[in-house]
């Protein structure tokens, strides 16, 4: 059965261009993850650039983790550079972390979902909007994510303006509800 | 559900399309009445010559404007761009055939070969019909059912593509029996009767095999439609599944009215049937501009897009503004 929704879940990835999250992508990079999720992220980095750079860019924060744990030596020239990056890094941590905890439901609020779903039944139609919504429940995105996914498959169906303007739409809606009610997003 | 005052917000050239099939069917069958009462029949045969054409070639310009509207919307590779760049090239055809067909070879006061010809030339009328018929036809069929597949296509990439009930496979299968049949008439009639086949015959064989085709394709777009809700892309290749409908229903009463099992006054409902479809293919784009043109308006009213809409309001705004 937990097959069966993973596998449901990787074509619902893969079809809609939905990316793994930075946990998973460290856990696959660890080799942290199960055998079948391990397989399903390696087919997702052959052909998605998008993941691919955040990857390489795990791979240089990961070689600056190390480097300032003594694990790597590194070139003089190239040890500048690196502490800027950790000055960066501090900065990044101290506004808190950029992406929502890893779950199994989708970090937002029923509210905004449903204003999104609304949003999108007058463009798709109100059984594929709101089946659009209940796959986006069961993968693990934060709202910036959801709005990032929602924008290509909209440019796909209406072109780039229509598109991103629904995409825009959709993240003005969070924006609203989660300031209209404060504490309804859970990130 | 979907809010339909958000719907409506936006002038609509669906809408616009709607208003004026409705007006051309009911003034026609107000005249056919006048018809049948009085047996006047100058004033209907003025309304098919003459708003009748109007109609038909103003709609087929409309859509394929629309068509080129909806396309110039599309950058990314994997998206509806080239469907429906392909189905603006099917718009392209049908404009050139119902100008042919139904405006150059008609001889009427609207028509510049009036003018041009000394005495009406009925042969040369007769061949602009002939290559009107065809563009219409299976070339228009051929480049639709083109664009169609590649919008399916799409659906399907991205999981929204409709699933055939059991059912649609008997009405597929039908319309795959009757172009069959159509087939082996005219294999029939080339082997024993050679010296019937015209080139306006010929040219036109194609007809059921390509609308058995899009018949199939208009099942899918239908399933995808009703799976999908009534939102304004669904709602744009909803029309063209009904569009085809309505042609397939079409041909169906003219091949019964043909053999006769479709006798007057019964068979008088197709005269006006031709206008329906024609209004129908031309609200596939309308709807698509429409869903277009509403995402800008509400980005903008929400202050999140800076800019005006990327599509013209000039018709629809002075005719609903």
């Amino acid at each position: 059965m937990q097959d069966s929704s993973d596998n449901g879940r990787h074509r619902f990835l893969n079809r809609f261009r939905i990316h793994p999250t930075n946990a998973d992508l460290v856990a696959y990079r660890d080799g942290e993850l199960p055998p079948a999720n391990h397989a399903r992220i390696k087919e997702h980095l052959q052909h998605c650039k998008r993941c691919q750079k955040e990857t390489l860019a795990i791979e240089e924060d990961l070689l600056l983790f190390n480097h300032l744990a003594g694990e790597v030596e590194v070139q003089p020239e190239i040890e500048a550079e690196l502490l800027e990056l950790q000055r960066a890094m501090d900065d990044r941590i101290m506004e808190g972390p950029a992406q929502a905890p890893s779950g199994n439901e989708l970090q937002v609020s029923p509210t905004i979902l449903a204003s999104i779903s609304k949003e999108l039944a007058i463009y798709l139609g109100a059984r594929a909007a709101e089946k659009l919504m209940a796959r986006m429940r069961t993968t693990m995105f934060s709202v910036e994510d959801l709005v990032g996914n929602v924008g290509p498959l909209m440019v796909s169906l209406l072109g780039d303006r229509g598109g991103s303007a629904v995409a825009g739409r959709v993240a003005m809606l969070c924006k609203t509800t989660s300031t209209q009610a404060p504490g309804s997003v859970t990130q | 559900m979907t809010d339909i005052s958000m719907r409506t917000s936006v002038h609509s050239y669906s809408r616009f399309i709607l208003v004026l099939m409705i007006l051309q069917v009911s003034v026609g069958i107000a005249l056919h009445f006048v018809w049948v009462l009085t047996g006047n029949w100058a004033w209907l045969s003025a309304y098919f010559g003459y708003p009748g054409t109007l109609y038909i070639v103003f709609l087929d310009a409309l859509k394929l404007w629309l068509c080129i509207v909806a396309w110039k919307q599309f950058r990314e590779k994997k998206s509806l761009g080239s469907a429906w760049l392909t189905i603006s090239l099917a718009m392209g055809f049908a404009l050139a055939g119902d100008v042919l067909k139904q405006w150059l070879c008609v001889n009427t006061y609207i028509n510049p070969l009036h003018y041009l010809w000394p005495v009406w030339n009925a042969s040369v009328a007769h061949d602009l019909q002939v290559w009107g018929s065809t563009l219409t036809g299976p070339v228009f069929m051929a480049v639709l059912a083109l664009g169609l597949f590649l919008g399916l296509q799409h659906y399907r990439k991205i999981g929204m593509l409709g699933r055939l009930r059991s059912y649609d496979f008997v009405l597929v299968g039908a319309a795959g029996i009757y172009a069959l049949y159509v087939l082996s008439t005219v294999v029939r009639i080339a082997l024993n009767k050679p010296s019937l086949l015209g080139i306006d015959w010929v040219l036109t064989w194609p007809n059921d095999m390509l609308l058995a085709v899009l018949l199939l394709e208009a099942i899918l777009l239908f399933r995808t439609t009703v799976d999908m809700g009534q939102g304004y892309i669904a709602l744009a290749w909803g029309a063209f599944a009904v569009a085809i409908f309505l042609t397939s229903v079409e041909s169906v009463g003219q091949w019964l009215t043909a053999y006769g099992y479709f006798p007057y006054p019964e068979n008088a409902v197709m005269w006006y049937f031709w206008y329906v479809w024609v209004a129908a293919f031309a609200l596939g784009p309308a709807y698509q501009v429409d869903a277009i043109r509403i995402a800008e308006s509400r980005a903008v009213n929400g202050r999140w897009f800076g800019r005006g809409s990327s599509i013209p309001h000039a018709l629809s705004g002075r005719l609903f503004g």
